[in-house]
């Protein structure tokens, strides 16, 4: 149909290559040519050997120019080939390269995939039909020009990304070289030697090192992660994380002070583990920046759960290191009562202490009492205190722990503090509430004359009540007042007989004991409650003399809230426990209880406060004589507490109304807190909710805000690993008396823990936080560099292009368990044979052998080693792919033991077949085969211990099969090196995400084309270099981050990028503003022009995906050159035959 | 194509599955010529109306292919995409083209032997399936 | 608790006594004027947008026809607000149908106070002026005295007798003698206080009798669409079903929500070349046209069917009587469950195309990595 019909405006043009052979041998180019022919508008339709040759391209610049053609349609191979080139060769013949050409697919989905040579034809008609309808669709297109940001991001510092900064750099474009570790280097600086040459890693990598350091247009942004990446090629917006040092690079010399008194040890990843760092460290000595760096996660889960924030890791590892002084004085800064609270503390810490994964908690509470226990709170110095105008005054209304705690921390801040209590002694519910049993009277009056040493005034019978008031105190003079009066009131049973003599509320008898009243219990003691109040009532009584102590709790023992360890004492002090029962009445004569009256209950459904409530069963009352009845069932505020403060809220159970944050009461220069507030809680709580007042009147009396910063505590479970291998040990127990011994004394029950135990003890801990925040370091450090409260920042890049070499990790062996690996002592991976043979690594240099007793100790060179390739590469089970390395850094070892080892040690390689393909390569092979090394073509299969001669007695036998020979080999050794495979990042995934690229089947991050653009990616600007690609040996790393390199200073060179036009635009007469376009939009393109009520394409931030397009009803939103008419009319092409 | 052969629209992202066609076809992995590709930027470009068309025209099989989930060149077209189908499917197999008919596949860039599975797959199921109710609709 | 002020009227007086309702607002300018229907000078019902009390005398909420979705009419008046207060009186459909305009930016509701009316269903057009022709009157059609006539299909599936998300609600059902206004939100209730009216507890049979008209309704639904999906397993029923079609695109004016300013089967992209055409009809053999009528209804499926209120307008806006609604509902309902979305039922729920998630729908694929 050659011949044009007079009105039609189109004149096609059709070109079917052959593409040598690959196409032509299963598409009859010929026959499709006629075919095309016959369809209308197509003016020209030839077959040709090679469309995108010269003349192929020429040909359709001649057709244009004589037959007047204004479109053009190739069918060749995949338009993501040639696409372009044809789009050229239309502009060249001056038509609109979008509206003329359309590319159609013969090769890769017909020709290359189709067996049947008929089907393969009759499909490219089809196809071939569709382009050329399709083609009739396009329009006029023009590319938009955008400028091109010169600086350039590399994402890794390992030799690829060095040496891409080096050259961009030195080509006078800003550099960005963001690196995830704290050094640059990169594996390569982990090796010792590199073959063919044998120059050493470190003479040639360190220079890098140094040069990129040094360079003026290279920023090292070491210790960090790209968060984000936006916009697109020569305009990225790049957000990235830089990770808190905690060492500031502008002081840090680099003198390593702060690592010799860092108590924290764990094994360096810079030495894969052969070699222990502490917790502030260098990878190495050569690193690059010097800074050093504190390897701190997330607060240890002791330290989260610590109401009052203790340091609790840090003070177990400075008991571990001895340091009793230093961990007393880190408690100090969270509690002013380590003796105390080392006694009493319900020790929350505990409960979620990790290394109950390996056996049981630590006993973090009975090391900071033994701590405490260590030194002399008399002539401890006093911790140190701020300067201030010692003007305002604040008065503390309670001396118990939270009003202690509060003046404490006021003290520390340098204002002066008295704190006013009713009774005539200092402790409040400590001393009056917590039998002597528990909490000897001299471990208080010891804690509370250190905190008198620290300066705060405290005046006992002094109470703040109806007749002097919190207002007497404000017009004495004080700012600002604490109050922390408690909850002390015993709740009532509310049963008939309550009034008689012998009813003794369970704190009204510890009170009068503490305070050396009068007081005396009968021969039969009834104590009612499950609370730890009512098991301190219970063993009070019993030292008072009761011969039967009897606790009625009215829920099962699993209910009790009174904790564990003082259940367990009381029982076994002779304590009885009737669970399930409660009283009915209390029965007297003469005014004098006689007994009472219970009942038994069973548990029904749970209430509000999730436990089961108790229901009384009619009919099971029954009677039991007793002549004293010790209420135990709560206590509350109070009640005329109210009086003293007018104008502050309490609510109807008698606690004060506070902000939670700030404690402030609704009188703002009023705070308050402790049990007055939550009711009965924890002695740590206490002292927490006083340390929190204290920050809130300091932030008050200095006119600051007082919410800001506050509130949620920091968490988070990124912690240390539990270390493998750590074996189960016993949990430290303290030195107890016989119960029935200790049930006759107020002595304390329980002595503490010898050094030995404590130290061992402390030596259990595992480390979560890995820094324990113990702040030696800080005092080490004379340039004042260590800052442990530095956050993470975000640090906004604007590059023009980004150069990914992130590299690859070595494959860990553990998992194929039969080469021994974790198991056998000195079965070890490459990567370790190179930092035993690096002189920074453990051993300095020398190749020895592994202490079986200690990981980290080495004794002598082996006599014998075998080294195994292809450990996880060209393995099914594994990774299919050569890891193209192993073959080369084999030889390399065996030459380097011969070397250090003495000539006379036998090495074996055991290798599939040896590749050796580069410059050089083979010669080495040569001499190192010369130099007497074994070589065994067969994959050896296992590494055992288990000798079958007595040849193979102590040694680790390597078994293989020589494929050469047919023969079972066993050949025993002194050492086994495996050669791992090389491995992709185990985030290679979110990276290709985060960067819009994407991975292979193994992984490696995949390149544009394998051949021809083996550095660009589909996301232009964005170039990859090094063995994050695939692996490589570090010429063809260095060699492709030249590449890339060279590819991102062609953009900055050319200044701007031509961005594909094929991006949506709205109509405006068609659009009805729904917006619903804009939502979907991933890019934030689309804007609703408030003006005219419709949407409108920012042009500039559209990438053409369609989201909008997809969806709009009316077709107002189109992607240009993939209009409906475009795509209708391909449908229509490809379903005109059937 | 014969009458007895399906024949399936493709409309697949450039990303991924269009990139493992062409990686099938640099493999040289064969599968049937059923196939007929039609290239989209991104599965979430698909217009339900591409679909509708295409089985309007006769088509006996509809495949969308699109990146897997979280990998989306666009970020989230995909979901987009996945919602369509999950419409369209509600709306056609009222009338008797059901999910056996309309695919939408996630093929990565790197699947090549993937795409020949799928559509080997796609193409045995439609000819036990026979040809699409919408065949010659149009005739007299 | 709903809080309910009574309005009784005397047989007859049913409009006398709402007019005296709707003046009091307009008096106590407490709107600027009343969206309802109300009868026409010179015959039929329409919606009328009155802003003077006089006016009122005409109206008649409940006579049995919509002679369209007010929805349509309230996005008019809103979508370019005037920043006057007005109330609207509408039926569930339109409530509905103007919650999934409001989510498109094509109505607003600012100044806007919805009155909802309980709703025992309409006529068709030309039976509702067949009907009151011979003076049949809303109470007559409200008291169930219309034989003769029947109600709109649709209406006889709808399970929303009662309007949600309304300020205010006229209630009937339940009710006798009487309208119980039902005062909803807070804009509701503020109406009232500037009316200075009482409240009382409602009609009290009422939660029981809506329960019973659903209960009828959902068997009747329930009914039809099995019939329906029955009558249109493949396309050659649907076809058949279709059969009548001439690519009027009646329906979609008459849709509530197909929203869109120009339908593309009206744009560039249906618009074909002769060779076009004639390519078909080479393919074929024969070319039924107009082409493109079943396209049309499937893509109108794809647009709008999660988005349908079921009121039944598509099959009174067709001049060749296709039961478009049934097919629009049945299709609704699959479509709609789908994505766990219905249509009108919360303002706050994202319209299924207009959103997606990272973790559903992964049955669709049947793939996971």
């Amino acid at each position: 149909m050659a011949a044009l019909p007079e009105t039609s405006q189109e004149r096609i043009g059709f070109y079917i290559c052959h593409c040598g052979i690959n196409i032509a041998y299963k598409v009859r180019c010929p026959e499709l040519a006629e075919y095309i022919k016959t369809l209308p508008n197509v003016v020209v339709s030839r077959d040709y050997l090679f469309m995108c040759s010269d003349p192929g391209q020429e040909l359709i610049e001649k057709d244009v120019k004589e037959y007047g053609l204004n479109r053009v349609v190739v069918a060749s191979c995949s338009p993501r080939m040639h696409e372009h080139t044809f789009r050229a060769a239309c502009a060249r013949a001056g038509l609109n390269p979008f509206r003329a050409f359309h590319h159609v697919c013969v090769r890769e989905h017909v020709s290359w995939v189709t067996l049947d040579e008929d089907q393969a034809t009759e499909k490219a008609k089809d196809l071939c039909r569709a382009g050329v309808l399709r083609v009739q669709h396009q329009d006029d297109l023009f590319p938009k020009t955008f400028p091109v940001n010169t600086n350039t991001l590399v994402v890794g510092g390992g030799i690829a990304g060095m040496q891409a900064s080096l050259d961009i750099a030195s080509a006078g474009y800003q550099v960005y070289l963001v690196e995830r570790q704290p050094t640059i280097g990169g594996h390569m600086l982990q090796y010792d030697k590199t073959f063919p040459t044998l120059d050493c890693a470190a003479c040639i990598g360190t220079p890098k090192m140094v040069s990129v350091g040094q360079h003026k247009k290279i920023e090292i942004l070491s210790y960090c992660e790209v968060e984000s990446v936006d916009g697109f090629v020569g305009n990225f917006q790049v957000k990235v994380r830089k990770r808190a040092r905690y060492v500031n690079p502008a002081k840090c010399t680099g003198c390593g002070e702060c690592t010799q008194n860092c108590p924290v040890e764990l094994p360096n990843e810079w030495d894969v583990g052969t070699k222990k760092r502490k917790a502030v460290y260098q990878s190495f000595p050569q690193a690059v920046p010097i800074t050093f760096v504190i390897d701190k996660r997330d607060r240890a889960p002791c330290v989260q759960t610590c109401p009052a924030g203790t340091a609790a890791q840090g003070y177990v590892t400075l008991i571990r290191e001895g340091k009793y002084e230093e961990a007393v004085r880190l408690i100090l800064e969270k509690l002013p009562l380590p003796g105390v609270l080392g006694r009493v503390c319900p020790a929350p810490c505990e409960t979620r202490c990790r290394r109950a994964e390996i056996d049981s908690p630590v006993s973090i509470r009975d090391l900071k009492r033994f701590a405490a226990d260590q030194i002399d709170l008399g002539t401890f110095a006093l911790p140190p205190v701020a300067k201030q105008p010692p003007e305002e005054r604040v008065a503390v209304v309670g001396s118990g722990p939270a009003g202690i705690s509060c003046a404490y921390f006021l003290v520390r801040q340098g204002y002066p503090v008295t704190v006013f209590e009713a009774l005539p002694v200092i402790g409040g519910l400590l001393r009056t509430g917590i039998p002597e049993f528990r909490l000897p009277r001299d471990v208080l009056d010891r804690e509370i004359e250190f905190l008198r040493r620290t300066g705060i005034e405290f005046k006992t019978g002094s109470p703040i009540g109806k007749d002097r008031t919190v207002d007497h105190l404000l017009s004495d003079g004080y700012r600002a007042v604490f109050l922390a009066t408690g909850a002390w009131e015993s709740m009532q049973l509310g049963v008939d007989g309550e009034d008689l003599d012998g009813v003794l509320p369970g704190l009204d008898l510890l009170r009068k004991k503490a305070l050396g009243e009068e007081v005396s219990v009968g021969d039969r003691v009834v104590v009612i409650g499950g609370g730890n109040a009512a098991m301190d009532a219970c063993r009070t009584a019993l030292r008072m003399g009761a011969s039967v102590v009897t606790v009625l709790y009215r829920r099962t023992r699993a209910e009790m809230p009174a904790s564990e360890e003082e259940i367990e004492a009381a029982l076994a002090e002779g304590v009885k426990i009737e669970y399930l029962a409660a009283p009915v009445r209390i029965l007297g004569n003469g005014g004098r209880v006689t007994g009472m009256e219970c009942i038994r209950m069973e548990l029904g459904e749970p209430d509000e406060s999730g436990r089961r409530r108790p229901v009384p069963q009619p009919g099971s009352e029954y009677t039991i004589e007793v002549d004293t009845v010790i209420p135990a069932i709560g206590q509350r505020p109070d009640l005329s507490r109210r009086d003293c403060t007018p104008g502050v809220g309490f609510d109807r159970r008698g606690r004060v109304e506070v902000d939670p944050v700030s404690m402030q009461t609704s009188r703002p220069e009023i705070f308050a807190g402790g049990d007055l507030y939550t009711g009965p809680a924890t002695v740590v709580e206490a002292v927490a909710a006083g340390h929190e007042a204290a920050i809130s009147i300091e932030r008050f009396l200095k006119g600051e805000e007082l919410q800001a910063n506050r509130g949620e505590k920091p968490a988070g479970e990124d912690w240390a690993p539990v270390p493998a291998g750590e074996q189960p040990r016993e949990r430290a127990q303290m030195p107890e008396m016989e119960p029935k011994e200790r049930a006759k004394t107020f002595a304390e029950g329980q002595q503490g823990l010898s050094e030995e135990q404590a130290r061992a003890e402390a030596a259990r801990c595992i480390a979560c936080g890995v820094c324990c925040e113990c702040k030696l370091c800080v005092s080490a450090c004379e340039a004042k560099a260590i800052e442990h409260d530095q956050q993470d920042e975000i640090v906004d890049l604007n590059v023009g292009s980004i150069v990914i070499a992130t590299g690859f990790d070595a494959m860990d062996p553990t998992p194929l368990d039969h080469y021994g690996y974790g198991r056998l002592p000195n079965v070890v991976t490459n990567l370790e044979f190179e930092r035993l043979s690096n002189s920074t690594g453990p051993t300095s240099g020398k190749i020895l052998m592994r202490d079986p007793q200690d990981h980290f100790k080495y004794t002598r060179p082996p006599a014998s080693v075998a080294i195994l390739h292809c450990i996880g590469s060209r393995d099914k089970n594994y990774h299919e792919y050569c890891s193209r390395t192993c073959c080369m850094y084999a030889l390399k070892f065996a030459h380097l033991i011969k070397d250090k080892c003495g000539h006379d040690t036998q090495i074996y390689n055991f290798y599939i077949d040896m590749r050796c393909f580069g410059k050089g390569y083979e010669e080495f092979y040569q001499r190192v085969q010369s130099e007497g090394v074994r070589m065994i073509r067969g994959k050896a299969v296992g590494v055992t211990d288990r000798a079958e001669s007595p040849d193979e007695e102590g040694y680790l036998v390597v078994q293989a099969e020589d494929s050469l020979t047919g023969q079972l080999l066993r050949v025993p050794v002194e050492m086994a090196i495996l050669c791992t495979a090389m491995e992709p990042r185990p985030d290679a995934v979110e990276v290709a995400r985060t960067f819009g690229i994407s991975t292979g089947r193994e992984g490696f991050f995949t390149e544009e084309h394998p051949k021809l653009e083996p550095v660009s990616t589909p996301t232009a600007g964005v170039f990859l270099a090094g063995a994050c690609q695939g692996p490589k040996d570090i010429p063809d790393a260095v060699a492709q981050a030249k590449a890339a390199s060279s590819e991102a200073q062609s953009l900055s060179t050319l200044g701007q990028v031509v961005v594909a036009p094929m991006i949506s635009g709205i109509d405006p007469d068609v659009c009805v503003g729904c917006q619903v376009c804009i939502d979907l939009c991933p890019y934030s393109a689309i804007e609703i022009d408030d003006f005219r009520g419709i949407s409108v394409v920012n042009e500039a931030l559209c990438k053409g995906c369609g989201s909008c397009a997809g969806y709009c009803p009316s077709g107002a939103a189109k992607i240009r050159h993939f209009t409906d008419k475009q795509i209708f009319a391909e449908i229509d092409g490809i379903m005109a035959s059937g | 194509m014969s009458a007895n052969e399906p024949t399936i629209v493709a409309f697949l992202c450039n990303w991924c599955t269009f990139t493992a066609a062409d990686l099938a076809g640099t493999s040289r992995l064969s599968y049937p010529s059923n196939v007929k590709i039609i290239r989209m930027m991104c599965s979430g470009m698909v217009d339900p109306k591409y679909v509708i068309k295409a089985f309007l025209e006769g088509a006996d099989g509809v495949l969308i292919g699109g990146c897997w989930p979280g990998d989306c060149h666009y970020i989230n077209g995909n979901y987009k995409a996945r919602r369509r189908v999950a419409l369209l499917t509600e709306i056609l197999k009222q009338f008797g083209i059901g999910e056996d008919r309309l695919w939408l596949r996630w093929v990565a860039a790197s699947e090549g032997n993937m795409f020949q599975e799928v559509i080997t797959d796609m193409t045995k199921q439609l000819k036990e399936l026979g040809p699409s109710p919408l065949k010659g609709r149009l005739v007299a | 608790m709903a809080e309910f002020t009574k309005l009784c009227y005397q047989k007859g007086e049913l409009n006398q006594a709402l007019s005296e309702f709707f003046g009091a607002l307009i008096e106590q300018k407490v709107f600027d004027a009343v969206l309802l229907p109300a009868k026409q000078p010179t015959r039929g019902v329409m919606q009328t947008l009155i802003s003077r009390p006089d006016k009122l005398g005409a109206i008649d909420p409940w006579a049995p026809v919509v002679p369209q979705n007010a929805a349509k009419l309230v996005s008019a008046l809103t979508a370019s607000p005037s920043g006057r207060p007005a109330a609207a009186v509408l039926r569930s459909c339109e409530v509905r149908a103007l919650i999934e305009l409001t989510k498109l930016k094509q109505a607003t509701q600012d100044d806007v106070v919805l009155f909802g009316i309980d709703c025992p269903g309409r006529f068709e057009n030309h039976d509702f002026l067949a009907f009151s022709d011979q003076g049949g009157t809303s109470e007559d059609f409200l008291s169930g005295d219309f034989k003769g006539f029947e109600v709109a299909g649709a209406c006889k599936l709808c399970q929303h007798p009662v309007a949600g998300n309304v300020d205010v609600r006229l209630c009937m059902i339940g009710a006798e003698n009487a309208v119980y206004v039902e005062w909803l939100t807070e804009r509701g209730n503020a109406v009232r206080e500037k009316l200075g009216m009482q409240t009382e507890a409602g009609p009290k049979n009422r939660d029981s009798e809506v329960e019973a008209i659903k209960k009828q309704r959902t068997e009747e639904r329930d009914r039809r669409f099995a019939e329906f999906r029955e009558a249109t397993r493949d396309f050659q029923s649907l076809q058949a079903h279709l059969a009548g079609c001439v690519n009027c695109y009646n329906c979609r004016v008459a849709c509530p929500v197909c929203y869109c300013k120009e339908c593309v089967f009206v744009t560039d992209t249906f618009r074909h070349d002769g060779s076009q055409y004639m390519g078909w009809a080479d393919k074929r053999g024969a070319l039924k046209m107009p082409v493109d009528s079943l396209f049309y209804h499937l893509t109108r499926l794809a647009h709008i069917s999660t988005l349908c209120v079921g009121c039944g307008q598509c099959t009174s806006a067709c001049p060749n009587d296709i039961q478009l609604a049934p097919l629009f509902c049945a299709v609704a309902e699959k479509t709609q469950a789908r994505f766990d979305y219905r249509a009108g039922r919360s303002p706050d729920e994202a319209q299924p195309l207009a959103t997606f998630h990272d973790d559903e729908l992964v049955e669709v694929t049947g793939q996971v990595k």
